[in-house]
This record gives C-alpha cells, sequence and structure tokens, in this order.
C-alpha cells in the first residue's frame, strides 16, 4: 500500500544505520520469502501477479516479512535481481547495462565505486560461469554485496 | 431604530452573500474537473477503509460532494491529507476558502518516492495469446530523473482477477462488470520483464506534455484512490477509459470518441495525436522493443559472416559454440553473442522447457563475452513506425459487387480492429483482429441479406523473420460468424466456426505465404455436409505503404459426405489514402465469381 512507503522512503535515505546493519546479516532469500513465495511455480509470471503498490519498496509478501529487516535497500536488490536475473546476468557478461545501473541505485552505490564494484561482480561470476558452477541470484547477490 | 436597521440590513447582505456562496458553490460543484474527482457519471468508488464519498449522496449529487468537502477540511483539517486533489482543486478554483494548513507527512513521502516532474503514457502492443491483451494495454508512467527508466514508478489500470478465475469466467466477468478494477502500482522493470520479456510485446511510450503542477494533480488524485476500486467493464470502463478519465484531470481534449459504446487503448494513443489546436499532446515518443524485436534488430545488423556463424552455433552441437565464436575477432564476437542471448530469450518464451544444448550454448557464448572487455555493442536504434499512424480503429464501407447476372450493393461496419490489409504500424505483423464486422448486400429486387457477419476472426501468421530455427510458431486462423454459403445466392446463410493451422515463410519484411490445413463447420449443408476440411494457401504483399495485397485460395471436403467439396478464391487490394480512408477491390470466388469495388471510413 502507499503506506509502504513512508518506511521504504525513510530507509532509502538512512545511511548505514542500525537498520541497515540488521539488514545485512538476514538472507532475502531465506527470511524474506524471496523464491518461497514470489517464485514458488513459474518466476516471473508469480512475481508480477504478487507484486502491487511497488512505491519505492520491496515486494516481499508482508505474511512472511519480518516488517523492518525485509523493507531495506538490500531486499530490494534482491528482489530486483531475482526478477531480472537473466538481464543482469547478460549484462554482466557485457560489463555494462540500464539493469546493472538500476541495481546500483537501489543500492546507492557511489558513482565512483560502480565500475569497481561491477568489475569485481564481473571477475565472480566469470569464473563461476566457466567452472559451469551453480549462479543463481542468490549466488550473485552475496557477490554483490561482499563487493561494496 | 438604528439597531433594528442595521440589523435588518446584516440579514440582508446574509442572504446575499449566502445566495452568493451558493451559487459559486454550484458552479464549482459542476466544474468537470470537480466531477471528474468524483468519477461522477462513471462508476462509483468504493473505498476499501474509509468512505470515499464524504456526503452520503456524494456520488450522485456533486454539490453536495462539494459542501461536505469544503465543511469536512474546516472541520478536520487533516482530512485535506486524504483529498490532496480536492485540496489542489479548491486552492485553484476557490483561492478564498482557507483551510487549516496541515503538513502531510505521508504524502509528501509518497510525492518525493516519485521524483518527477514528467508523465508518459505506454501503449502496449496487443497480444494474440490472452483474450484480455488482444486489444492492448496502456498505463502510465511518472519519469524520474534516473540515466535510465527501470525504476520508474507507474500506475495500471486492471481488474481484479482471482486466481481460481478461468479464461472463459474471466471474459464473462470482465464483459458484465463481475470484478471491481483499481489502479496498481509497479516499478517499470516489472513491466519490461512482463511486455518486452514474457509477451514479447512492443512497448511505445508517449511523453506527455504535461506542467509540473499537472503531473503533481495526477498523482494527487492517484493518491486518493489508494485501496479504492471501481467496476471493471472489459469493453467501456477498461484500463484506457480509466486512463483517458484522469489525464481529463489536466488535458482539456476528448481523449475518448462518445460516439463509441467501446474504449480501445489505441483510440486513446490516437486521440493524443488529433487535438483541437492541432498539436499533439506529448512531447516525443519513445520505442521499447521487445525481446523478439531486439532479435530482429540485431540480426539485421550482423554481417553475413557473423549471421554465418550465429546459425552455426544455433544449428551445430554445443561443443562446437566456442570454436565458432574462436573464429570471430573480439569486436566482431560481441554482436554474435548478444543475438545469441536475444534468440535463447525467445526460445525461453516460445518453448516449455529451454533443451539443454541451448542452455549449454548459452553458457559458453557468456564464457567468451565475459574474456571479452566489457562494453555494450553499438547497436543503431530502430525505431518504427509509431502505432498513432495507424488507420483508426472502427470501419464504415460502401461497395459495389459485381456478378455475372447482376450486381449488387454492399454495406459493412466493422467495430474493431484491424484486417490482414490495415495499415497497422504497432500491431503484430501479419496477423488480423476482427470484432463483430457485418457486411449487408443489396441485389437488384430482393431484399438486403447479410452477406457476412464475423463475430471473431482472428489470424496470426506467426512468419520468421530471420529464418533462424525456432524464429517462427503455427500460423493459424480462428473465425465464427454467418455467412451466405456462396456468392450465387441471398438468403443462404449459415452459421459457421473455421480456422487453419499452418506454416508461413517470409522471404522479405514486405511478403508472407502460407499453407495450412482447414477446417471448417457450418449450421447448414447446402453445399453438401455440415464438417469440411482441406487445405488453404495464401499470402500477404505490401507493394509499397499505400498499397498492399492479399490472397487466399483453398479446398475442402465435407466429412460428412465426401463427394461434395467446397473450393474458393479471395484476392483483395488496398490502397491507403489517409488513416480515415482508403480504397479496396476485391475478387472471390465460391461457386460463382464476385468482383468488387470498396471505399472505407476509419474512425
Amino acid at each position: 500500500m502507499f503506506k509502504k512507503l513512508t518506511m521504504a522512503a525513510a530507509l532509502m535515505t538512512a545511511t548505514l544505520s542500525g537498520q541497515t546493519m540488521a539488514q545485512e546479516n538476514i538472507n532475502p532469500w531465506k527470511h524474506c520469502g524471496i523464491g518461497a513465495i514470489i517464485f514458488d511455480d513459474n518466476g516471473t509470471a508469480a512475481a508480477i501477479s504478487n507484486i502491487i503498490w511497488d512505491l519505492g519498496t520491496t515486494a516481499v509478501s508482508s505474511k512472511v516479512s519480518s516488517a523492518d529487516s525485509c523493507s531495506g535497500k538490500l531486499v530490494t536488490a534482491a528482489v530486483f535481481i531475482q526478477d531480472n536475473f537473466k538481464k543482469v546476468m547478460e549484462e554482466t557478461s557485457q560489463g555494462e547495462g540500464e539493469h546493472l545501473v538500476a541495481m546500483m541505485d537501489i543500492l546507492q552505490v557511489e558513482q565512483a565505486q560502480r565500475s569497481q564494484v561491477i568489475a569485481a561482480v564481473r571477475a565472480d561470476m566469470a569464473k563461476a560461469v566457466a567452472a559451469n558452477a551453480e549462479t543463481s541470484p542468490e549466488i550473485y547477490y552475496n557477490a554483490v554485496v561482499a563487493s561494496i | 431604530m438604528f439597531r433594528c436597521s442595521m440589523l435588518r440590513m446584516l440579514l440582508v447582505c446574509l442572504v446575499a452573500v449566502n445566495g452568493a456562496v451558493q451559487a459559486a458553490v454550484s458552479e464549482l460543484a459542476s466544474h468537470p474537473v470537480w466531477l471528474q474527482l468524483l468519477h461522477a457519471g462513471q462508476t462509483p468508488v468504493t473505498a476499501e477503509n474509509s468512505p470515499f464519498y464524504l456526503a452520503a449522496d456524494g456520488y450522485k449529487h456533486p454539490q453536495n460532494e462539494l459542501e461536505a468537502t469544503i465543511s469536512a477540511f474546516k472541520r478536520q483539517p487533516d482530512l485535506q491529507c486524504r483529498y490532496p486533489a480536492r485540496r489542489m482543486f479548491l486552492q485553484q478554483h476557490a483561492p478564498n476558502l482557507t483551510f487549516t494548513r496541515v503538513e502531510c507527512a505521508e504524502y509528501q513521502q509518497y510525492l518525493e518516492a516519485f521524483m518527477t516532474d514528467s508523465v508518459s503514457l505506454i501503449y502496449a502492443s496487443g497480444f494474440l495469446g490472452n483474450p484480455a491483451s488482444m486489444f492492448g494495454h496502456v498505463f502510465l508512467k511518472f519519469n524520474g530523473n534516473q540515466q535510465h527508466d527501470l525504476l520508474d514508478n507507474t500506475f495500471s489500470y486492471g481488474a481484479q482477477v482471482p486466481d481460481s478465475d478461468n479464461k472463459l469466467a474471466y471474459i464473462v466477468k470482465g464483459i458484465s462488470g463481475g470484478y471491481a478494477g483499481h489502479f496498481t502500482n509497479q516499478k517499470y522493470h516489472h513491466h519490461d520483464l512482463t511486455y518486452n520479456e514474457s509477451e514479447l510485446r512492443n512497448l511505445w511510450e508517449y511523453r506527455l506534455n504535461l506542467t509540473r503542477t499537472e503531473v503533481m494533480f495526477l498523482l494527487a488524485h492517484l493518491w486518493e484512490l489508494e485501496n479504492s476500486t471501481m467496476t471493471y467493464y472489459f469493453f467501456k470502463q477498461n484500463c484506457a477509459y480509466q486512463l483517458a478519465q484522469l489525464l481529463a484531470l489536466v488535458i482539456d481534449e476528448p481523449l475518448i470518441d462518445a460516439a463509441k459504446l467501446w474504449v480501445m487503448p489505441v483510440d486513446l494513443i490516437m486521440r493524443l495525436n488529433s487535438t483541437k489546436s492541432g498539436k499533439p499532446l506529448y512531447t516525443s515518443v519513445i520505442f521499447h522493443g521487445s525481446r523478439q524485436q531486439s532479435l530482429y534488430d540485431h540480426y539485421q545488423q550482423l554481417s553475413a559472416k557473423q549471421q554465418a556463424v550465429l546459425k552455426d552455433i544455433i544449428q551445430q552441437p554445443a561443443e562446437q559454440t566456442t570454436a565458432l565464436l574462436a573464429q570471430l575477432r573480439e569486436g566482431d564476437a560481441k554482436p554474435v553473442i548478444d543475438t545469441l542471448y536475444d534468440y535463447v530469450a525467445l526460445q525461453d518464451v516460445r518453448l516449455d522447457e529451454l533443451p539443454e544444448s541451448l542452455k549449454e550454448k548459452k553458457r559458453l557464448a557468456m564464457v567468451r563475452r565475459f574474456e571479452l572487455p566489457p562494453g555494450q555493442v553499438d547497436w543503431q536504434a530502430y525505431q518504427p513506425v509509431a502505432p498513432h499512424n495507424a488507420q483508426l480503429t472502427s470501419l464504415l464501407q460502401a461497395g459495389y459487387l459485381d456478378y455475372p447476372e447482376g450486381s449488387a450493393a454492399t454495406f459493412r461496419f466493422r467495430a474493431s480492429y484491424y484486417d490482414l490489409l490495415t495499415y497497422n504500424p504497432g500491431r503484430l505483423p501479419f496477423s488480423e483482429l476482427t470484432t463483430f464486422d457485418l457486411t449487408l448486400a443489396y441485389k437488384d429486387n430482393q431484399k438486403i441479406a447479410v452477406k457476412n457477419f464475423n463475430l471473431l476472426k482472428l489470424i496470426n501468421l506467426n512468419a520468421s523473420q530471420t529464418g533462424l530455427p525456432g524464429d517462427d510458431a503455427l500460423a493459424w486462423r480462428l473465425a465464427a460468424g454467418y455467412r451466405q454459403q456462396a456468392n450465387n445466392c441471398q438468403h443462404c446463410g449459415s452459421g459457421f466456426v473455421e480456422g487453419f493451422i499452418g506454416k508461413a515463410w517470409s522471404p522479405g519484411s514486405q511478403f508472407v505465404i502460407y499453407g495450412a490445413a482447414s477446417g471448417l463447420a457450418t449450421s447448414s449443408n447446402r453445399l453438401g455436409g455440415n464438417v469440411a476440411s482441406g487445405g488453404e494457401v495464401g499470402g500477404v504483399i505490401t507493394i509499397t505503404p499505400t498499397l498492399a495485397m492479399s490472397f487466399s485460395a483453398g479446398h475442402q471436403w465435407y466429412l460428412n459426405n465426401l463427394s461434395a467439396h467446397r473450393q474458393y478464391v479471395e484476392v483483395e487490394s488496398r490502397w491507403l489514402i489517409s488513416q480515415q480512408w482508403d480504397v479496396r477491390a476485391s475478387f472471390s470466388y465460391l461457386e460463382q465469381a464476385e468482383t468488387g469495388v470498396h471505399i472505407s471510413y476509419y474512425y
């Protein structure tokens, strides 16, 4: 609902506050229901049908969210990666793209740091793809968070 | 005496002032913007938590609602935060009315989250795979200030359909008002994913020529509609209707054709271009192509060698992928890999399960892409003709038919939307979507008869544009209605359902031919039977943008009377004069030859 915005806006303007730090200790896939709820059947379609009133906050189902920890930029980024994983991976291999910019925007990464973060994630994913290792949204998300 | 006369004067003044106030309120209550804020004359707004209308009869009596709003704003000033658009309206049109100033923290945060001063109307092209999406869709995008639009906020109007409802239930309830409709807000990347990636639909963004204040007014009313619903009707009170009504808050132009009983998304787009002043209501049109369109655009920009390598990668075993890509220099490999990404994405939509070999090819191509220096390919931007340039959607047609034994005059009405020859930028290539298409014929000394009535006719030839394996789908047609069974009779009509399934080839973007197995069921057996099966060949040629031709020929045998059969030939050409007019010539053979000429008016 619109009211979600209140919290989202507050979080978006927060720096590394205690709440954001708390978010770093959560796994959006395990604790916020990403995948379990939104991507139960066929990914995209299920996600889209579940996501409404998305004013700057995440679409994680409130039924499974612990209200505070599942509403911040990290979880928003996690949902974005989950939703757009194929495009995100393609753009990562290309080294740039609007989905990567959007992801950096969500995470509020400083402009000066962005190329460095993307290069680090690109290197991680290059190794994983070359080794034919698993490259799930969750693994990608962890690589991004570790690079920030 | 003095006190008495003073009192009398005061009373006279009060009555006069009160009368003036009442007149002003009455005038204000009939203001079109106020009426629109109340959705007067439409379906009423039902709010989930608190009543949308402050007066008990506010929906039916705008003046009572206005008075109740003014009174409520004075009595309970924080209600201004619930109705910011009403507050803005009163501030503009009744500046002498003053209310206690209140800070609306939540509303301010809502506005700040949008970070916008412009709004776009986005048209999603039709999608024949779903009855709800055949006629396209429109939604609003509030443009942020980022380098991209993926995180822009959008508002879209649609029906609240329970997951348990099947397509038939959706159609029946959608048409009859069985669903509540509401505005939903999503980030634009969800639409990118839904339309461009999953449903392979193109999006056209019309950036509206509105001031920042007007954009804020739209946002204010959308805020008022939080958790609110209106009755959804598929043909009228649909997405296009509600957006047109919303935009009417800030655009003083008729965005809906009052003469039509239905509202179509593309009609709204066309209205943006036909204003009283002659100036369009938008400043620019931006094309967001589907993933399928990306494949076509990118493939066409590859060199012959790059196209050959791409075809080899697709056709040969996955183990060859790395070696095939190694044939190309760095700069040449990047476009091939990107186009392969597009191809795999298309197959991912087309196939129930992406083959493991294709997944492996993409992985190996990605390995190579990771090895190459970062940086996007400098693709040439593709900007197709925008949908507002298409012919309008409803048709009136007069015609003259010539038979060996005489002639006939025809009159045709088609509610919507386009046929194989309609000048149709923005729609699926080589497709047809016709509803309620009625042709009456009058022959010498005979009564007027229904010559042809298509309740629904759908064609999608699904021709490949690249020649790559899998870049096509079955060509198909489905039609149902009532028509004369032959050209040599006038009162010999029967109900019918027919269709075909086959394959189409498109040697160039202006030409398609197809062959298909066809089937027909009729309610009459004048020609020998009720159920027929056979084959059909046909095609469409766009000779120039103004001149196009379609042709088809078929032969069918009646399964319940094998000695009887049905043969037909149809040829039609179209000469485009304008968005409103075209001239057509036709030849038809069904038991008897028939030639005709027709003048068409689109509106």
